[in-house]
């Protein structure tokens, strides 16, 4: 708990820097776009560092909250610590895989690997089900946002693979 | 004018103006389910189709496509704390809360009928209203706009939940989120990092996709359970319940009405404050503010009403003075240029058969969504009972094209992710999320107005009777809310055994 205490701390901190930050980088503005900035982040860097007293010190003094933590669930679900931390790792790695991957290789190509890869290794769902509810995403994928909108896919970084299926697809 | 006002609702049912509606509530139908398609880009786009339509069925098929995305765009907002439209965005808090405890077909339903009441509210307040309206819009100035946009920031005390510092810091953060891009006064860039992308300021649509929805598939993944982790959605609060909502809570529908519409008749507030105040005024003036954020109805209906009731109120100045209340009213304004009419006094003499078809086109457009909606919600709400491990994917998706579809940039990727962190950090930490996107929606307007007003005015801004005015209703609003929790206290003192 007292690594989550200091993430919390640290927190409020990081908070405060950008407001520091951004009243540093405003001071070579001309005063007409420096004002608003500057003057929102004088106010907010006073009420950080009450925010800062309170976590260092206040919080201290309300340690029965302390269980509420990881979305409130090891407290009232019963799920271990160690296993909310592995889970959030575990999705965030999807979330960061999913968008490294539209990156790479554009949207046309991720969609149906990502649905199909979450459902069977995620999902435990058999592959020929998995291929069905993939199948699904890509139809409506392509069928709305293809088909109907002409939606002008933004390139990844290897863009053959995606235009080569688009060409192939039509319009 | 009974004349007019029964040609206008006989034209708006015949063929083919009748055809172009339903053809316009559906692609509304969709664009507003879908997060990242925002009405006034696909009003934009279907502009070009209405060339060979009368002036009656041009405007049955914007304006019923443009209603229709405001009262479906609150559907993903409820299911998966995915704003189909920016607009949508306060319905997240109690509507996903509701989704949560087995209660999404309560919220739908709730969000649906608030919707139809304020689209109704917003319709007839309109035509009632011009008169009354057009002298105190016209008297209204900078000064005033800018206190009305402190107005809407004084509600961030009450939308803190437990620690009102964390609130007004995130606010603050908002505000400063929303000074990124080019000043328009100077022309110089603040916090762009050079890049191209940010000139114009971090857009909303990502931002608040990230900021709700990457925090909700966590969640999810971390619970392993369904949206409505244990509960029986067919049998916990049906569609009826929330039907019967916007009814037994009538005030809260009709102050979300007021809010919406007045909003929409200041030019320049924008769709998305309209809910915000709705929804900060609903916690500041209950007894019990703890309820919201944890599955309150009031937290669904007033900003479902408001979101609705704006697009009459926003027709106002379009109609009267040809000054677009929003963005949407803005390419309106291009739809009547297109079809030969000239906003101003003629739209409420010689055209007004087709004003009052414009009101029809509100009112029966909002009636035919929300009677289709209703065969359908049960079904929808039974989406919060599907496995996580087999809807996150589905979500993930709707998240990431949602937000690409801001600007076709990976920029609009990498905000939603940078969001979806902060968004996880501060619901890790319990910091409020609402008064972020307050902030955001507001930074812009407050600016402007405030620059405006000093320039324009010196420091005698500060002395005009509507700025004392607003300002009072500010002070009355704080002091309220300060003695309501004392009474609350109290009473719960003199209640402790």
């Amino acid at each position: 708990m007292k690594i989550l205490v200091k993430i919390r701390v640290a927190f409020t901190m990081v908070i405060l820097l950008i407001f520091l930050w951004a009243f540093w980088v405003a001071r070579d503005l001309p005063w007409q776009a420096r004002l608003f900035p500057s003057t929102i982040c004088i106010l907010t860097m006073m009420l950080c560092l009450f925010q800062l007293w309170l976590d260092l010190f206040k919080r201290k003094q309300d340690t029965s909250k302390e269980e509420e933590w990881i979305f409130d669930l090891p407290s009232k679900e019963g799920i271990p610590l160690s296993l909310v931390l592995r889970r959030i790792v575990n999705i965030f790695v999807w979330i960061f895989g999913f968008f490294s991957s539209i990156w790479f290789i554009g949207f046309i190509i991720s969609v149906p690997l990502f649905t199909w890869l979450y459902l069977v290794v995620e999902g435990r769902e058999k592959w020929w089900v998995s291929l069905i509810y993939t199948a699904l995403a890509q139809a409506f994928l392509l069928g709305l946002f293809h088909y109907t909108i002409h939606f002008p896919w933004p390139e990844g970084l290897v863009n053959w693979p995606q235009e080569m299926i688009l060409e192939w697809l039509g319009s | 004018m009974i004349d007019a006002f029964f040609s206008g609702f006989v034209q708006v049912l015949s063929w083919p103006s009748f055809g172009f509606m339903l053809i316009g509530l559906a692609v509304g139908f969709a664009v507003g389910i879908l997060p990242g398609l925002g009405s006034s880009v696909t009003l934009a786009l279907m502009l070009p189709f209405i060339y060979t339509m009368t002036p009656v069925s041009a405007f049955a098929f914007l304006l019923g496509m443009l209603t229709v995305t405001n009262t479906t765009g609150d559907i993903t907002s409820i299911l998966f704390a995915i704003p189909g439209e920016p607009s949508s965005a306060a319905v997240v808090l109690d509507g996903h809360a509701l989704a949560k405890r087995g209660e999404a077909g309560r919220a739908l339903g709730a969000a649906l009928f608030s919707s139809l009441v304020g689209a109704i509210f917003g319709a007839f307040t309109m035509l009632i209203s011009v008169p009354i309206l057009i002298p105190l819009c016209l008297s209204m100035g900078s000064p005033e706009f800018f206190m009305l946009t402190i107005l809407g920031l004084s509600y961030i005390a009450a939308l803190s939940g437990g620690s009102m510092t964390k609130g007004l810091i995130m606010g603050g953060l908002g505000l400063l989120i929303s000074a990124v891009g080019t000043n328009p006064w100077t022309a110089t860039y603040r916090y762009t990092f050079g890049q191209m992308y940010l000139w114009e300021g971090l857009p909303l649509i990502p931002l608040v996709v990230g900021l709700f929805g990457i925090p909700e598939v966590v969640e999810l993944a971390v619970k392993g359970t369904s949206i409505a982790a244990t509960t029986d959605v067919s049998r916990l609060g049906g569609v009826a319940e929330g039907v019967k909502d916007t009814f037994r809570y009538w005030k809260t529908t009709l102050r979300g009405s007021i809010i919406g519409t007045i909003v929409g008749i200041i030019p320049g507030m924008g769709g998305s404050v309209a809910n915000w105040m709705a929804y900060g005024y609903e916690v500041q003036a209950a007894r019990d503010k703890s309820r919201f954020g944890k599955g309150a109805i009031e937290g669904v209906l007033g900003p479902g009403a408001a979101n609705n009731a704006k697009e009459g109120g926003a027709l106002i100045p379009t109609l009267a003075f040809g000054v677009p209340g929003s963005g949407s009213m803005a390419i309106l304004l291009g739809a009547f240029l297109i079809l030969g009419l000239r906003p101003g006094p003629d739209m409420l003499t010689r055209h007004l058969d087709i004003t009052f078809s414009m009101m029809w086109t509100i009112v029966i457009a909002n009636v035919i969504v929300v009677a289709v909606s209703l065969i359908i919600l049960k079904h929808l709400a039974k989406l919060t009972q599907v496995r996580s491990a087999i809807i996150i994917p589905f979500i993930l998706l709707l998240i990431y094209i949602g937000s690409v579809t801001a600007n076709n940039s990976f920029g609009d990727l990498l905000i939603t992710l940078l969001f979806g962190c902060l968004g996880c950090l501060m619901a890790l930490f319990n910091w409020p999320r609402a008064p972020l996107i307050l902030g955001i929606v507001l930074g812009d307007i407050f600016e402007k107005n405030l620059y405006i007003s000093i320039v324009r005015y010196g420091a005698y801004w500060l002395v005009r009777p509507g700025v004392i005015l607003i300002f009072l209703l500010i002070i009355g609003g704080i002091f309220y809310g300060v003695v309501q929790k004392k009474k609350d206290s109290g009473v719960l003192k003199s209640n402790r055994p």
